[in-house]
């Protein structure tokens, strides 16, 4: 008499190669898609056009007036010289905004119409880095 | 007499393992990334020294070479970037966005958006790549 007993079962064992296919899918869509770079930049105090410069401007404010060539630095009529980029920052340095009151540390930067983004980019973030306040100035 | 050869064990690579470290990797790369939601966008930083590392954006606003806006990956007008930034704003005082500008562009381009967000209330961060 053939014996009844419960039935053996088979190994199971899910089939585990589609799941690393899958993984590495999604790993590959990830580097494809995302960047780890953290961006590098300037946080730029800029007081909006609701308050234009123009009526907080004093005769001593300090003003960077920038054209395709020049950079010309003035704090008064009478008080202006053409300065290279680094006698700029020395310049925006020495002012020391960060210990000024918060309305003395405007700096009006006059750009020219034809003036690249990169030029006044440089002047912006010098007078940011410094701890000054860009006021833009309208022609 | 029959030489009887000698069975070659079968060779079994397991692969489990593999699986677990693809989806740590997986992992990671979901919460150390960011995604580049302007790859196709034409645009070269300006170079500054003194720049510094920033924290990847909530928010990006690009002007490209040919002077168009993109805000979060789409291309959009002056007015839009403003009211979307002007309601994000509103909600949270310290949101900040960071803009990018290609480098050749003029005056006539790029400050009308400068002014733009300004006016929006939030606050910028202009990037560039730093001077070497």
């Amino acid at each position: 008499m053939k014996r009844i007993g419960p039935k053996r079962q088979g190994d199971v064992s899910p089939d585990l190669t589609s799941f690393s296919d899958i993984a590495n899918l999604l790993i590959i869509f990830f580097i494809l898609t995302t960047s780890l770079v953290r961006p590098f930049g300037r946080m730029m105090d800029m007081p909006s056009s609701a308050k234009p410069p123009t009526e907080q401007k004093q005769s001593d404010t300090p003003t960077v007036r920038l054209t395709t060539d020049r950079i010309v630095f003035s704090t008064g009529e009478k008080n202006e010289k053409e300065v290279t980029m680094n006698e700029l920052r020395a310049e925006l340095w020495r002012r020391n905004f960060p210990a000024q009151k918060p309305d003395k540390r405007a700096v009006v930067v006059e750009t020219a119409p034809e003036v690249k983004y990169e030029r006044y980019y440089q002047v912006a973030t010098a007078i940011a880095a410094a701890g000054g306040v860009v006021a833009v100035m309208e022609e | 007499m029959a030489i009887r050869r000698r069975k070659k064990p079968s060779l079994v690579l397991p692969l489990s393992s593999m699986g677990d470290i693809a989806f740590l990797l997986i992992i990671f790369f979901m919460l150390a990334s960011n995604f580049m939601k302007t790859g196709n966008v034409e645009l070269e930083k300006p170079d500054a020294p003194s720049l510094e590392q920033q924290e990847p954006p909530k928010c990006s606003v690009l002007l490209d070479k040919d002077g168009q806006i993109w805000f979060e990956g789409t291309q959009v007008s002056k007015g839009e970037v403003t009211s979307a930034l002007k309601e994000l704003a509103e909600k949270d005082h310290e949101y900040t966005v960071h803009v990018a500008i290609h480098k050749d562009l003029t005056k006539r381009d790029f400050m009308p958006l400068i002014e733009a967000i300004s006016e929006s209330g939030a606050k910028m961060i202009l990037t560039g790549e730093p001077e070497e």
